[in-house]
Parts: C-alpha cells; sequence; structure tokens
C-alpha cells in the first residue's frame, strides 16, 4: 500500500463516478498546499473562499468558460483526508466532466488518484483506523442490504466478535501444544494429548465457518438475477409479462438501459431482483440465435434464482443441460392430456425441486390479462401428480405465483443472513488459514514431532495475525496456567 | 579489618553467591578481572534451596548455553548428579532437554572448589550493610559498624529472595530470605535509588521428609538414564561422577486435599497474610486445592537430595500451612503414612526490582556499573538466574576492559529469549523460561548449542580447553555437514536393494544424503551412523547428532524464518510511541499500556499484552 500511493501530490478524481449518467457529478482534489494555485482555473479569487461554504463560480480553460460549478473548500487538518481538499458539483455529463478532470491533469497540478486513494490519505493522516476504512469502503460501495449490512457490521462488531472467538480458539489450540511440549510431564501424555485434539477440531471448525462466509457468491447476492430458461415456446416470455404485471418494481423505468435480452426489475419483500427472460434453447444453425443461447447460459451461471419453464408437450427435457435449477413451471397445465404428458417427465425431472404449473382457461397463446389458470404449488418435496384442480380465477393464480416468490424471499434471506464476509483482505487471509488448517489436520497424525507441529500451529498464527493481531506467548502461557494445574 | 589498611579496590563487587553470583564472578575471574565475591558466612555458594535438580525442558538448553559461554553451572551439575533424564524423548529432538537430580552439598562443594581456586576470584564472607557510589563512580561497602569494606568499579547484585524477604509458615512470620537465614535488608542505601515492583514476589517450597521413615514399595520408582548426555562439553557424554539413585512417584488422594481445604483460613495464600505473586506454574498444594477443584489426585515426585543425606523433596506439593496440617496432609499420600519431618513447608515474599529500568546486558539505567542477576529480576530457577549471570558478569567485565557489549540474540539462544523478555515487559508474576517462549524454538536446541554459542564465545578471545573443543567441533562439522549436501546415491540395482533393506524407501534418481536424513519416519541420527559406519569414516558422536537433526529440521527452519525475517524487519521499524499514545486512532486502554512500556520500536509495541489488531494496523501504517 505505501508504495503504491507514495507520491504525495495533489490527487484528483470524480467521486460519483464517469460511469453513471447523473445531473451532478462530484469531483474532489486533495493535498494542494496553496489556495493561489486554484486561481488559475477559476474566475473568483480562491484565496477567499470561506471554508466549508459554497462559492458559485465558472470553471475555465484560459478565456474558455467549461462549466458552472458549486465549489466547496475543506482545509487541513478538517477534511476527509485530512488535506486540503476542494470539491466541485459540476454538471454531470461524463464529457464535460472528463474535460474538466483533464483541465487539471494538463499542468500537472495534481494527478489522477489511485482506486482508494482518498481513503489512503486519510488512514494515513490518521483521520480513521483501517478498520473503519473497511467499513467505510463497505458503506460506500453498497449497492445491496448485504454489502451495507457488512460494512455496519465491522463498525458494530459483528465480525470483531467472530474474529475474537477465533482468536481465543487459536490461543487455547497454541496452549494445547505448548502444554504438550513444556508441560506434559505436569499434566500427563495422554491428556495433553487429547486437549490438542480437541482444539485442534473446534478452531479447524471456527475457520471453516468463516470461510463458508467468504465462500457465498456475491455477486449474486449484491445485484440479484431471477432467470427464465427453458425451450423456445415453453412460454416464458407470456410468464415474464405475467410476472411483471404482478410484481413490477418502480425502478424499472429506467432509461438508457441496454438490453441484449429482455430484462425489467421486479421486487419482492423489499428486494430488487432483476428479471431475465432468455432466448429460447434449441438446436439452430442461426449465428445470432446461438449467440443469443450463449448470452443466457452466461447468464445463468451468475443468476441468483434460475426457473426452468417447461412446456410438457414440446418433448422431452434435458435438464442437465440447465445446472443448479431452483424452481420448474410447467406450463399449458389448460391442455388436454396435460396429465399425461406430466407423468411422462417424472423420470427426467430432478428430485425436490419446487414447481408449479401454470395454464390458460382458454388454449392458446399465453399473454397478459389472459392467464386465469394455475395450479396449487407442488410442494419442494416431489412433484405431485395427482388430479390438478384447475384454478378458477386470477387470485388462485397469485396464490400459485406466490410459491415462488415465496421461494425468491427465502432464498435471499438465507444467503444474506449468512452475513458473508466482503472485505478482501479478510477473505483472503481466511482462505489461506483454512487451507493450512485443513491441510494440517490431515497430516499432523502422522507428525512424529511435536516441535514440527508446533510450528505449523505458528504458521497458521502468522497467517491469521492480519485478523486477530499477534498472539503473544505469555497469553498461551496464561491459558495453560488458568486451565491447567501445572507444577509437578 | 584495620582503619589504617588500605581498602583493596576490585574490579567487580558479585554481592550474593547463588547460581547467578557464581557465574557472574567465574566468567569475569576467566576475562582477567580482579573479582570480589561477597556472600553470607551461613550459606555455602551455589545452595539449592529448592528441588534439588538443574535442567528441564527450556532449562536444559539454558544449562549447555552457559557451558559453551565457558560457564559453571554444567560442570557443576555434571559432578554432583545423581540422576538423569532426558525430557520429551518421544516428541522429536527440537524439544529434548535434559535434566538432572543433584547431590546438594556435593553441589555447593564443587561450587566452592571452582571458585575458591580460581586465582582472580576472592570470597569475601561479610555481611554488607550499606552500598554507596562516591563522585569518581566508585562503589563502596560498608559493614555493619559502617566501617569500609571494599571498593569495586562495577557491582552485581545476585541477592535472591533476600532482599525485603519475610518468610510464612502458618500464622508465623519472619524476616529472612531463606529459612534459617537472615535477609539482607540494610542495602536500602543503594536500593533508595533503584526501582523494586510495586508488588512483592513470593515463592515456596515443600517440606523435606525422612527417608528412613518412607514405605519406596507404594511409589514407582524412575530409574536414571544411562543414555542422557553430561552438560559439559568436556565431561565424556555418558560419564557419571557420582552413583546414580531412583526417584519415585507417588500421588496425592481426595483426603490430601480435603484436609488442606478445610483449612483454607489458616493458609497464608488464602487468609490474605501473603499479598505476594507466585508463579502460577509452580503452585503451592494450596492452590492446586482451591484453584482446580475438579481435581482430585496430583502426583508427587520423591526426589532425593543427596546420597549422604537422609532428606529427601516430596516435589509437587510446596506449602506455608501452619506446621501440624503439614504433617497431617503429607501423611495422607501414598508411601508416606509414617513419614517423618526434617524441615516444614513455607512460602517466602521478597521484593522485585522493576526489570524494564535495565538495559539489555542487566545494568541498571539509572545507576550507570550497576547489574542485577538472578531472582532479584522476578526470575524463578537456577538456570534462569545463571544465565542472567553470565550475561550480567560478561557485560560489566567488557565494560571494565572498554570492550562492546556482548548481547545475546533472542533468535538463537534461551539466553537472549529470557534477557529480551525481561527487559522489555513489567512482570505480573515471576518469569521462567518454557520453550513456548522462543519463536525460534526448532533451531535452538540442546544439539547444536556449539553452532550456535561459538560465535559469541569467540568475541572473548579467550584461549582455553574449551575454546579448543568449540574449533574441533566446527571444523568436523563443517566436514560432515558438506559431505551430506554432496554424497550422492545413484538408482543402481544394489543400492536400491540396499535401501530397502535398511528402510530409507524408494530411490528413483540420485538422492544426496542430506535427502535421506530428512525423510519422513526416519531417526536421522541412526541413518547418519549407520552411513558413516559403512563409508569407514568417524566423527565425533555430538557432531554426527547435531548434523543430522538440522538437516531434518532445516526444511522447516528455513520456512518459520521466512516469516520470521518479514517479521522482524517489520519489528525494526521504529515508532513515536508518545505520537500513538495520543492518537484518537487508538483505544484508550492500547493507549495507556503503551503510555507504560513506551515501545521504541514495532516488535516491542506488538508484544505488549492486549494490544489490538487495530492498533497494530493503525501503528503500522505509521512507522517512522
Amino acid at each position: 500500500m505505501n508504495l503504491l500511493f507514495s507520491n504525495s501530490k495533489p490527487i484528483i478524481a470524480c467521486s460519483s463516478g464517469l460511469e453513471s449518467r447523473s445531473a451532478i457529478s462530484l469531483i474532489r482534489v486533495s493535498g494542494f498546499s496553496d489556495l493561489v494555485k486554484l486561481n488559475d482555473f477559476f474566475d473568483i479569487d480562491c484565496t477567499s473562499l470561506k471554508p466549508r461554504y459554497s462559492h458559485l463560480s465558472h470553471v475555465k480553460d484560459g478565456e474558455e468558460v467549461l462549466d458552472q460549478v458549486i465549489l466547496t473548500y475543506f482545509p487541513a487538518p478538517n477534511s476527509y483526508t485530512g488535506e486540503n481538499v476542494i470539491e466541485l458539483s459540476a454538471h454531470g455529463n461524463p464529457f464535460n466532466i472528463k474535460r474538466i478532470l483533464s483541465l487539471f491533469l494538463r499542468d500537472e497540478f495534481c494527478r489522477e488518484a489511485a482506486p482508494g486513494e482518498f481513503t489512503y490519505r486519510a488512514l494515513k493522516n490518521k483521520k480513521l483506523s483501517l478498520s473503519q476504512v473497511e467499513g467505510l469502503d463497505s458503506l460506500l460501495n453498497a449497492n445491496s442490504e448485504v454489502v451495507f449490512s457488512q460494512g455496519l457490521s465491522l463498525l458494530r462488531g459483528e465480525l470483531h466478535e467472530q474474529y475474537l472467538k477465533l482468536y481465543n480458539l487459536f490461543v487455547k489450540l497454541k496452549a494445547s501444544i505448548e502444554l504438550f511440549i513444556d508441560f506434559s510431564e505436569d499434566v500427563g501424555e495422554e491428556n495433553a494429548q487429547n486437549n490438542f485434539e480437541s482444539n485442534l477440531e473446534l478452531f479447524l471448525k471456527q475457520i471453516s465457518f468463516l470461510n463458508e462466509r467468504t465462500k457465498v457468491n456475491l455477486s449474486s447476492l449484491l445485484s440479484p438475477t431471477i432467470i427464465l430458461v427453458g425451450k423456445t415456446n415453453a412460454g416464458k416470455s407470456s410468464l415474464f409479462n405475467f410476472i411483471l404485471n404482478s410484481q413490477r418494481s418502480i425502478i424499472s423505468d429506467r432509461p438508457g438501459t441496454t438490453r441484449d435480452y429482455i430484462s425489467e426489475f421486479i421486487e419482492i419483500s423489499g428486494v430488487n431482483y432483476k428479471l431475465i427472460d432468455t432466448a429460447g434453447f434449441r438446436d439452430s444453425q442461426d449465428q445470432i440465435e446461438v449467440q443469443g443461447m450463449g448470452l443466457a447460459l452466461n447468464l445463468l451461471d451468475k443468476a441468483f434464482c434460475k426457473i426452468l419453464v417447461v412446456n410438457p408437450f414440446l418433448g422431452p427435457l434435458s435438464t442437465q443441460s440447465f445446472k443448479d435449477i431452483d424452481f420448474i413451471i410447467f406450463t399449458h397445465s389448460d391442455c388436454d392430456g396435460f396429465k399425461e404428458r406430466l407423468e411422462a417427465f417424472r423420470a427426467d425431472l430432478l428430485d425436490d425441486l419446487p414447481c408449479i404449473c401454470l395454464g390458460l382457461e382458454k388454449g392458446g397463446s399465453i399473454g397478459p390479462g389472459f392467464i386465469l389458470f394455475g395450479s396449487g404449488s407442488i410442494g419442494p418435496e416431489k412433484i405431485n401428480i395427482g388430479p390438478i384442480e384447475p384454478a378458477k380465477n386470477i387470485s388462485s393464480l397469485s396464490i400459485s405465483l406466490n410459491s415462488l416468490t415465496e421461494y425468491v424471499r427465502q432464498k435471499y434471506q438465507a444467503l444474506s443472513s449468512k452475513n458473508p464476509i466482503v472485505v478482501e483482505r479478510h477473505t483472503r487471509v481466511i482462505e489461506k488459514a483454512y487451507l493450512r488448517t485443513e491441510s494440517f489436520v490431515s497430516s499432523y497424525k502422522s507428525m512424529s514431532d511435536v516441535a514440527v507441529m508446533a510450528s505449523e500451529i505458528n504458521l497458521i498464527g502468522e497467517d491469521i495475525s492480519e485478523l486477530i493481531g499477534v498472539v503473544n506467548p505469555d497469553t498461551v502461557l496464561k491459558d495453560i496456567f488458568m486451565n491447567f494445574c501445572i507444577g509437578k | 579489618m584495620e582503619n589504617n589498611m588500605e581498602i583493596k579496590c576490585y574490579d567487580l563487587a558479585v554481592v550474593g553467591g547463588g547460581h547467578a553470583g557464581l557465574e557472574a564472578a567465574w566468567i569475569a575471574g576467566e576475562l582477567g578481572l580482579n573479582v570480589c565475591l561477597i556472600s553470607s558466612k551461613n550459606v555455602p555458594l551455589g545452595s539449592t534451596p529448592c528441588n534439588p535438580a538443574i535442567g528441564g525442558v527450556g532449562k536444559g538448553q539454558v544449562v549447555r548455553e552457559i557451558d559453551a559461554m565457558g560457564g559453571l553451572m554444567g560442570r557443576l551439575a555434571d559432578l554432583s548428579a545423581i540422576q538423569y533424564r532426558t525430557l520429551n524423548e518421544s516428541k522429536g529432538y527440537a524439544v529434548q532437554s535434559t535434566r538432572v537430580q543433584v547431590d546438594k552439598d556435593e553441589y555447593s562443594k564443587n561450587a566452592e572448589k571452582f571458585i575458591n581456586n580460581h586465582i582472580n576470584i576472592t570470597v569475601l564472607r561479610r555481611k554488607v550493610e550499606r552500598i554507596d557510589k562516591n563522585e569518581e563512580g566508585l562503589f563502596r561497602f560498608f559493614d555493619k559498624s559502617q566501617e569500609q569494606i571494599i571498593i569495586s568499579k562495577k557491582l552485581i547484585l545476585t541477592t535472591g529472595t533476600f532482599l525485603g524477604g519475610t518468610l510464612h509458615r502458618g500464622k508465623n512470620k519472619e524476616k529472612g530470605g531463606r529459612v534459617d537465614c537472615e535477609s539482607s535488608r540494610d542495602l536500602t542505601e543503594l536500593f533508595s535509588k533503584v526501582k523494586t515492583l510495586d508488588v512483592k514476589f513470593k515463592t515456596g517450597t515443600p517440606p523435606r521428609l525422612d527417608r528412613k521413615t518412607i514405605d519406596f514399595s507404594k511409589m514407582t520408582p524412575q530409574e536414571s538414564d544411562p543414555k542422557a548426555k553430561n552438560f559439559h562439553c568436556l565431561h565424556k557424554p555418558s560419564e557419571r561422577a557420582l552413583p546414580q539413585v531412583k526417584c519415585y512417584l507417588t500421588r496425592t488422594c481426595e483426603e490430601t486435599l480435603s484436609i488442606i481445604r478445610e483449612n483454607k483460613e489458616l493458609s497464608p495464600l488464602f487468609n490474605g497474610q501473603i499479598t505476594g505473586v507466585g508463579p502460577r506454574y509452580c503452585p503451592s498444594i494450596e492452590d492446586k486445592a482451591f484453584k482446580y477443584p475438579d481435581r482430585n489426585t496430583h502426583h508427587v515426585f520423591i526426589e532425593p537430595e543427596g546420597l549422604r543425606t537422609d532428606s529427601v523433596y516430596p516435589n509437587g506439593v510446596s506449602t506455608c500451612l501452619p506446621e501440624e496440617i503439614q504433617e497431617e496432609f503429607i501423611k495422607t499420600i501414598s508411601g508416606l503414612e509414617n513419614v517423618e519431618f526434617l524441615v516444614h513447608g513455607y512460602a517466602v515474599e521478597y521484593d522485585v526490582v522493576d526489570v524494564t529500568t535495565l538495559d539489555n546486558s542487566l545494568q541498571s539505567m539509572d545507576i550507570e556499573g550497576l547489574y542485577f542477576a538472578g531472582q532479584i529480576n522476578g526470575t524463578s530457577g537456577y538456570e534462569e538466574a545463571a544465565g542472567q549471570g553470565l550475561v550480567a558478569g560478561l557485560n560489566a567485565s567488557l565494560a571494565i576492559l572498554g570492550r562492546e557489549a556482548l548481547a545475546f540474540e533472542r533468535t538463537d539462544s534461551y539466553i537472549g529469549v529470557m534477557v529480551e523478555d525481561l527487559i522489555s515487559n513489567k512482570r505480573d508474576e515471576p518469569y521462567r523460561l518454557f520453550t513456548a517462549r522462543s519463536e525460534n524454538r526448532l533451531y535452538i536446541r540442546e544439539d547444536n548449542v556449539i553452532n550456535r554459542m561459538s560465535p559469541y564465545r569467540k568475541l572473548l578471545n579467550l584461549k582455553s580447553e574449551v575454546d579448543r573443543y568449540h574449533k574441533d567441533y566446527l571444523y568436523e562439522y563443517i566436514l560432515l555437514d558438506k559431505l551430506c549436501d554432496q554424497f550422492q546415491y545413484r538408482p543402481s540395482s544394489s543400492q536400491k536393494e540396499y535401501f530397502l533393506k535398511k528402510g530409507y524407501g524408494s530411490l528413483l534418481e540420485n538422492v544426496i544424503l542430506s535427502e535421506v536424513l530428512k525423510r519422513a519416519d526416519l531417526d536421522p541420527i541412526k541413518v547418519l551412523e549407520d552411513e558413516l559406519l559403512n563409508f569407514g569414516l568417524v566423527f565425533k558422536k555430538e557432531v554426527i547428532a547435531s548434523v543430522a537433526i538440522s538437516k531434518k529440521y532445516e526444511g522447516y527452519i528455513k520456512r518459520a524464518n521466512v516469516e520470521t525475517e518479514k517479521v522482524k524487519r517489520l519489528n525494526g521499524r521504529k515508532i513515536d510511541w508518545e505520537k500513538l499514545s495520543n492518537s484518537k486512532n487508538i483505544s484508550n486502554e492500547c493507549r495507556m499500556r503503551i503510555k507504560e512500556v513506551r515501545p521504541q520500536n514495532f516488535g516491542q509495541l506488538k508484544n505488549i499484552e492486549g494490544i489490538r489488531p487495530a492498533t497494530l494496523a493503525f501503528s503500522a501504517g505509521n512507522l517512522i
């Protein structure tokens, strides 16, 4: 980190990002020594800027006015970075922003900030502690509730608690191996050995638990998607429209969204999901269609929830081509012979998948407003192919859709309640320590040399010292004396 | 001494003739200095007032380190040993340590012989009442009648538990550092300037029992190990100076503990009479009874105190209960039903110097030329005391000679570990060495003590038999080390068959001897011995062992060293403790600790107890 940001020149960045189009963008410059130097860029006298007041000014390149901006000056040390900072609120056109940035960069007044450099300077200038930086980072970048709560949990200490637990278990583990070396005469060999094994098991459990928490598929939680897949003509698009009608999210009317596939936002229990209707799957020579299918497969990999849409009248399923399907919806349940067709699929279906059957009151194309017919949900246990009572009205259809939304809600809650660890540094450390612990657990029984075992454990300790700090020998010895009657 | 007689001026005065004092005086004498060892009249030199044993896990390494530096302890232990053991024998070479039971009288007799025969050492059996430092910076020693006894340039104080000592046995309290000995309270003139800890430390000892009244048939005997190696490098490894005896193992029972538990209010340790902090690693039987209520039996080792005495030491039942209760509970122990007491157990509280005021040569930072070593520094154990005596003695001598100070690194000796641990942290209980305290345990072993210590010994510029031994040893070591790295086994069918026969494993390509020594499940010493025999080469047994073990651990040590190096580099980085202790980014608690310890570098900061990871992360981002 130190090497990366060694240059102490003023830095500039557009803090609101260049990618998104917004009315106002914020540009920040940090680390300049003298306000006089800013006079080149503005048409007001910068030396008279009142700290923490907004000033209207023009940004000018020589005589040419680039933009009208609101200018705020935060003098050191009471700024975010602890250095002199100015903030410009400029008009949010990316082109405009780029032009302003390059003006400041051109005369080498400042340089472009590396990612995280503002925060780094804040850390360096003692404005924030490292763990706060990490927490703040999560808060700022939170585009979902999960990350947001992770940020909070770092500040609040849920993770700290877990790390504290890890620390205590590591002290115990280390104590138990030291007990074996320095005090087995006092407590007896067998006692020392058993103690070591049980402590190793507990430590492994905790590091595995933390490791699990780093393994949660974050991308699927950060911007969760629900994807409809199935053969062409399975009824995906009709279903898509129907779901939209009942669950459409307010944020779905986003202008300027590129659509390589049809997608809209829906809201289920306060979480926004992107509902995606993919190109159908069939054997095709058409290049465009093949590409479309490839895209669908790619989306499928990252999806939070995968719904397989099946028209049982369309020939056999190949569930193998869709991995990890969450939910199956059978369409055309209104058609004659549906039950018999469904029976034929029994063998192909994966166990334990929840499904529902949907159909129309009258045959034909399924369109919004026409769906009037659904079956009751078919429990998650196994598809129930008993007599399917046709639902006679909209509300009963909604009920059957409810089982889908309920499934989505539960899955989201289950995943996010695992409190995934999103801070990269922690993830890395935990993974490393976990792998080392696991390999130690599988190999220590063949080690005859306790000193070597202790040295392996010390390496694990060095791995996790980034999370829990250094375990010093006095702590270990204290633990021994507290829990064992030492002294022959 | 008459007034008109010239008062003798010594280079170095050592007050106290215990294990620290002996080593300090001895090494100074070896370095050619004029030494005066001042000791009480009725206390023998090098006495072992607690358990009659030298060495142990970690401690055995210290004894060998002292020996390799030319110290006394290893020789004295060998000459008076009546039982040998190798501890941790089944747990790998790195943690194996030697321990011997010694004949106490013999140990002191040998100590007196060595010291008295040393041409540069004068032993003065006087009680010093007062010491001061005159304008020329010389230490002046006075007796009770305020008469000046001697003068010295440097002073090492090794007064053990005698500084402000109080003995406790039941309700009885008396001044003293040891049973039947006066305490030496009155070094106050000097000590008024020396910072002692606010709390006293406490230690204790069990009763001594009459061997003739013990029924050994009820106990498990433990024989002396004929393979265990002597400490002194010039002694033949398995030669024994004295006949060897057995120790015995017995145990306390529920009745023992219930007697103690019923008499809680009579125990000075639990009724408030003793406030000093005792070592938790060496609890009294009272501690065991009250602090571990679930345990209803404890080991008791019956250790003879010598060949010609009937006194035995019941290890594990240190106590300061009233005499009649001691007798009552001891008699519940199997085999001790009819035992007779020679001395009753007692506890002693004593003053301890604030060791954070000492530098790494154990010299006071407040009073130049004054050194402290041994139990007065808050350590426990004869070996720890001797190790410090060596450090203080060496450095006082080098200072007098105008030579550079010598500091043992914690990466290559337990003495180094101990000294650094001592001076860098305020201790809240007596300090004892454990191998857990070393980051480099795989390297700080008994077998390679010459490799580790000879660079230090060389700095002393002495030419003795020890130095010749070091030279021969190292010559052979380097030769054998090279041989192991260069000798190759080719995968011929006859070699393959040989490997199979010897159980060395597979031979698929060229393999050097060093690699064979590293193979799992092989005893490297046995392999190397066999191969050398095969080659018809003769090396010292201790060289073979050390090379073989070093090869075995090479990979592990290297890997640990990569980490240690990283840590070491960071540890050496300077920090500004004043700034940190005022920083808003550090928790209040951590700031207080930083203020108290005043760490100079990152390593010291890290070792402060209770420092939080966030503080370290923050400090790491703010190195000077």
